[in-house]
C-alpha cells in the first residue's frame, strides 16, 4: 500500500510542468504608496479529487470527493476553492467572463452570470485574499466572530422519508452528537403522517434536553409531496409545542435557478403562491419558518424579505453565487431584522461559508450536511485534510468550528497532495 | 498509541487516516495567519482644521474649514477620514468631547478590521470614524476600499447641488436670476444640477424649472430638494402634489424629500401618483428605514448619506437591498475631502449613478470651492474630474494622500 506521504514526491513540477512554488505568504509586493499591483486572471481550471489511496478502506460518512476550482493570475499566484460540482460545459462561459479581467471586479462577474457557477467566486476570493495577505473576512468588515456553532443535518440511510428509522433510534443518534459536544441538529419531516415526525421530536427532546436545538426540514418539493396549508399549520403548532427550533421550507420552492434545477420539476418563473402561504403561516405560529436554500442571486431574497415570507433566510453559499452574494443577502436581512444562517455543505467547501460567518454579524450557526448518524463531522472531514498543510484548519471544538485565520479562504493547500489525488480524465 | 481508541484520538483533535497519523493540536496553532491579524487600535482623534482664507473668498464659497478623524494602530498604519464626528442635525453633535470619549472606549485596543462588530457596539453613529477604519483596512490590504467590496468603477458621473448665499429659501432672488446662474453652469458643461424648493410661494420654484429646462443643452437634468422639514415648515399633500405636477410637466428629473422624515405614507402616495422620481433617505441611520422605504415604495431612489447612515458598510448594505429590488441607490452628497470616502462607497455599488457635490455657491466651481484643502495633501489636486465625471481614487484605503505635517500645522 502506498501511503499518502510516500505518494507526495519532492518534485517541484506537476504534470503540466507548472511550478509548485510554496504558497505566497506576504501578499503581492507593494509600490511606494503601499498599493498592491493590479492583477489579471489568466486561466481557470476545474478538476476533481478523490482522496483515497489504493487498497485504502473507506469508512462510512467520510467526505473524499471534492471539486477543485482554480483561478490563475499574471501575478504568479492562484486562488483555489473547493466547490460544488458545476458541469464542465460551463467552462467556456466562465473563461469568457473572467479571462483578462481584474479579479476584484466581482460585482461585474456576478452581473455577467458568474453567480450561476459560484464556486469560481470563492476561488477568486482566495486569490484576492492571498494577493492582499488577508483572510477574506477581514476585507469584508470582519472578524465578527472567530468560531461558529455547528448544527448537524442528519439523514439516516434507507427510506428518504426516514419512516424505517425508529423514533428511539433518531433520539439515540442525536444524543450521540450531544455527547460529543454538539449543540444542534436538523432532521427531515417527510413521513407520510406528519404527526409521526412530532412523535420523533418528543423522543428526541427527552434524550437531548432543552439546551440542544432540534430543527425540521420539509425541503420544499424535495419531500415526497407538498403539505397543504392546514397540514403545515398543524405540524408547525405541534412542533412549536414540543420545542422545535425551526421548520424549514414548509412549502414548495418558488423557482429554481440552482443546480438542483434538473432534479425537480418547477415553475418557469415564480408564482409567489408559496411566498404568500409561507408569510401566512409565519403570522400564525411562533416557531421560526425558514427557507431560501434553492435560490440563486439576490432578487428572490429581496422578494422573501419585502413579503415577510420567512423568519430566517438560508442561502446556500455555493448555489446562491458565492461569498459576496451570501454576504449581500445577510446585509439585506439586516434591514428587515430577519435571521440569516447559511445552508450547509460538508468537507472542505465549508471554508467559503466560514468567511461569510466571520464577516457578517448575522449568522449564529453553520449547517453541516449530510451528517451520517454515528459519524462525527471530524471524521467526515479527516480524509479531506490530507489536501492541506494546515491541519488546524476547520478545527472543531465544543461543537464550534474555528474560522481559519490564514490568507484567502485560509486553507493552506498541499498542491502535491492535490495532484496526487486528482482524478485523471482521458 | 495502543492505549488510544479511535474516539479518544478524535477527542484530542488527532485524526487517523489512510494508515498515517496526522497530528493536530487541540489549540489551533497560528501557523498560517495573515500579517496583520494582531493589529490593534492605539489612538483616536477628531479635530478641526482651518486653512485661513480671506473674508471675500469665504463669501464667494471657498471652504477653509474641515474636520478630520485619525486612527492610529500598532502596525504604523494610520486611518484618516474627513467629516464631522456626528451630523449637525443629531443631538450628540452638541457634545463633541463626550462623543470622542465614547468612540475611544469603543475602539482603543481593538481590531480595526472588526468593523461589523464595532458598528453593532455603537460605532454606527459615527460614520466618519467608520470611514477611517475602512482606510486602515484598505491600506493593510494594499487596495482601494471599493475593490474589497466587489466594485470596479473607474469613474462616476456627478451632479452639483447649488445653494445661493442669502436666505435659505432663496426668496431673495427671482426665479430668473437663479435660472441665469444655472444656465451659466450648464454652458460650462455641467449637466446635472439640484437646487432647493423651499419658497413660501411654492410655484416660484417650479418657474425656475420652466425657465431652465427648455434653454439647457439636451440631456441636462434639473433636480429639486425640499429637504423634508428643514425649511422650517412642511408641504401639505396637496401642495406637494401641485408642485410635483408642475415640476413633472416642466421635465424635472427628481423631487427630493417632499415630506417630513418618516412620513412614508404621503411620500409613497406621491411617488405612486407621479412619473417624476420621488427620492429621499439622507437623514436615516442604519439599514432598517431603507427596508421600509423599499418595501412600501416610499421613494423611487434611495439616498443614504455615506456617513450619516453609518458609513461605507451600511451604504453597501442599503445599496445591495436596492439592487435586489431594482431600485437605484444614489448617495446623498458631500464635497472636497470627505468625498474620498464617498467615492469608495459609490464605487462599491452597482446602482449609484451619481456622486453629489454640494454645496456650490454660484458661481464658484467645485475645484475653486475646495482649493484650500489641497494644502492638506501631498498632491496638487484632490480629484481628477471634468464637468461630467469624477475619477475614483485607486490608492490604498480611501485614497487620501494626507500630509500629516500640514494637518498639524493647520490644526485648530
Amino acid at each position: 500500500m502506498m501511503s499518502a506521504a510516500a505518494g507526495l514526491g519532492a518534485s517541484l513540477l506537476n504534470m503540466t510542468g507548472e511550478s509548485l512554488a510554496a504558497p505566497l505568504v506576504d501578499g503581492l509586493e507593494r509600490n511606494a504608496a503601499g498599493r498592491r499591483p493590479d492583477m489579471t486572471i489568466t486561466d481557470v481550471e476545474q478538476f476533481e479529487v478523490y482522496v483515497k489511496d489504493q487498497d485504502e478502506e473507506e469508512n462510512r460518512g467520510e467526505e473524499r470527493r471534492f471539486y477543485v476550482y482554480k483561478v490563475m493570475s499574471d501575478a504568479g499566484i492562484s486562488g483555489y476553492a473547493f466547490g460544488r460540482f458545476h458541469p464542465y460545459s460551463d467552462i467556456p462561459r466562465v473563461k469568457e467572463i473572467l479571462l483578462g479581467k481584474d479579479p476584484f471586479a466581482l460585482e461585474d462577474f456576478i452581473h455577467e452570470g458568474l453567480c450561476h457557477v459560484s464556486s469560481w467566486e470563492n476561488a477568486i476570493w482566495d486569490l484576492i485574499g492571498k494577493a492582499c495577505n488577508q483572510p477574506v473576512f477581514r476585507l469584508l468588515g470582519g472578524p465578527y466572530r472567530d468560531r461558529i456553532k455547528l448544527y448537524l443535518t442528519t439523514v439516516w440511510p434507507g427510506n428518504p422519508d426516514q419512516s424505517d428509522v425508529s423514533f428511539e433510534q433518531q433520539a439515540e443518534d442525536l444524543y450521540y452528537f450531544k455527547q460529543n459536544g454538539f449543540h444542534a441538529a436538523k432532521i427531515r419531516c417527510w413521513r407520510e403522517n406528519p404527526m409521526d415526525d412530532v412523535e420523533a421530536l418528543k423522543h428526541i427532546k427527552r434524550a437531548v434536553g432543552d439546551d440542544f436545538l432540534v430543527m425540521f426540514d420539509r425541503t420544499g418539493q424535495r419531500a415526497p409531496w407538498i403539505w397543504s396549508y392546514d397540514q403545515a399549520l398543524q405540524v408547525s403548532l405541534a412542533m412549536q409545542e414540543e420545542g422545535a427550533y425551526w421548520i424549514e421550507e414548509p412549502f414548495e420552492r418558488e423557482n429554481y435557478t440552482s443546480s438542483f434545477r434538473e432534479l425537480i420539476p418547477t415553475h418557469e418563473s415564480p408564482s409567489y403562491h408559496s411566498i404568500a402561504r409561507s408569510a401566512r403561516l409565519r403570522e400564525a405560529v411562533d416557531i421560526r419558518i425558514t427557507g431560501g436554500e434553492g435560490d440563486n442571486d439576490t432578487h428572490m431574497f429581496g422578494q422573501y424579505l419585502i413579503n415577510g415570507a420567512f423568519d430566517m433566510l438560508q442561502p446556500d453559499c455555493l448555489l446562491v453565487g458565492g461569498i459576496l452574494t451570501s454576504i449581500k443577502i445577510a446585509m439585506m436581512c439586516e434591514a428587515f431584522d430577519t435571521e440569516f444562517i447559511l445552508h450547509g455543505i460538508h468537507g472542505l467547501p465549508v471554508a467559503g461559508n466560514l468567511q461569510v460567518d466571520a464577516a457578517s454579524s448575522l449568522p449564529y450557526m453553520q449547517e453541516l450536511v449530510m451528517t451520517t448518524p454515528g459519524v462525527l463531522p471530524q471524521e467526515t472531514l479527516a480524509p479531506g485534510k490530507r489536501l492541506l498543510h494546515n491541519q488546524d484548519a476547520l478545527h472543531i471544538e465544543d461543537g464550534y468550528m474555528h474560522i481559519p485565520q490564514g490568507p484567502g479562504l485560509g486553507l493552506d493547500i498541499n498542491l502535491d497532495a492535490l495532484e496526487h489525488y486528482r482524478v485523471r480524465r482521458r | 498509541m495502543a492505549n488510544f481508541t479511535r474516539r479518544d484520538l478524535l477527542k484530542h483533535g488527532a485524526v487517523l487516516s489512510g494508515g498515517m497519523l496526522v497530528a493536530t493540536s487541540t489549540v489551533p496553532p497560528a501557523s498560517y495567519s495573515s500579517e496583520t491579524s494582531n493589529m490593534k487600535i492605539t489612538g483616536f482623534d477628531h479635530f478641526p482644521v482651518l486653512i485661513p482664507r480671506s473674508e471675500e473668498e469665504r463669501r464667494r464659497g471657498v471652504y477653509d474649514r474641515y474636520s478630520v478623524a485619525r486612527i492610529t494602530t500598532t502596525d504604523g498604519i494610520t486611518g484618516y477620514a474627513f467629516g464631522p464626528v456626528v451630523p449637525s442635525f443629531r443631538d450628540e453633535a452638541r457634545d463633541h468631547e463626550a462623543a470622542l470619549a465614547r468612540i475611544r472606549d469603543l475602539l482603543i485596543g481593538k481590531d480595526p478590521f472588526a468593523i461589523e462588530l464595532h458598528l453593532a457596539n455603537g460605532l454606527i453613529h459615527y460614520g466618519v470614524v467608520e470611514h477611517a477604519l475602512w482606510d486602515i483596512v484598505g491600506k493593510a490590504a494594499g487596495m482601494p476600499v471599493h475593490k474589497l467590496l466587489g466594485g470596479n468603477k473607474k469613474k462616476t458621473k456627478y451632479y452639483i447641488t447649488m445653494v445661493w448665499h442669502g436666505r435659505g429659501d432663496q426668496s431673495h432672488l427671482t426665479p430668473e436670476e437663479q435660472a441665469e446662474d444655472i444656465l451659466w453652469y450648464a454652458e460650462q458643461g455641467f449637466n446635472a444640477i439640484k437646487i432647493r424648493c423651499w419658497r413660501e410661494n411654492i410655484m416660484d420654484d417650479v418657474e425656475i424649472a420652466r425657465l431652465v429646462i427648455p434653454n439647457a443643452p439636451p440631456g441636462f437634468r434639473l433636480m429639486f430638494d425640499r429637504t423634508a422639514e428643514f425649511p422650517g415648515w412642511v408641504w401639505s399633500y396637496e401642495q406637494a402634489y401641485q408642485v410635483a405636477r408642475g415640476m413633472q410637466d416642466a421635465g424635472v428629473y427628481w423631487l427630493e424629500e417632499p415630506f417630513e422624515v418618516g412620513d412614508v405614507i404621503k411620500s409613497a402616495k406621491l411617488a405612486h401618483a407621479m412619473d417624476m422620481l420621488i427620492v429621499g433617505g439622507e437623514h436615516d441611520l442604519g439599514t432598517t428605514p431603507f427596508g421600509v422605504y423599499m418595501r412600501d415604495q416610499v421613494f423611487d431612489i434611495v439616498q443614504p448619506d455615506a456617513q450619516w447612515c453609518g458609513g461605507i458598510s451600511t451604504v453597501k448594505k442599503v445599496g445591495t437591498l436596492a439592487q435586489a429590488l431594482d431600485i437605484p441607490c444614489i448617495l446623498h452628497g458631500t464635497h472636497s475631502l470627505s468625498m474620498f470616502g464617498w467615492l469608495q462607497a459609490n464605487a462599491a455599488l452597482t446602482n449609484c449613478e451619481y456622486q453629489e457635490i454640494g454645496l456650490i455657491r454660484p458661481r464658484i466651481l467645485p475645484h475653486e470651492q475646495w482649493e484650500p484643502a489641497r494644502e492638506l495633501l501631498d498632491s496638487d489636486d484632490l480629484f481628477e474630474f471634468d464637468t461630467e465625471y469624477l475619477t475614483i481614487p485607486q490608492s490604498p484605503g480611501l485614497g487620501i494622500p494626507v500630509n500629516e505635517d500640514a494637518l498639524e500645522e493647520y490644526r485648530v
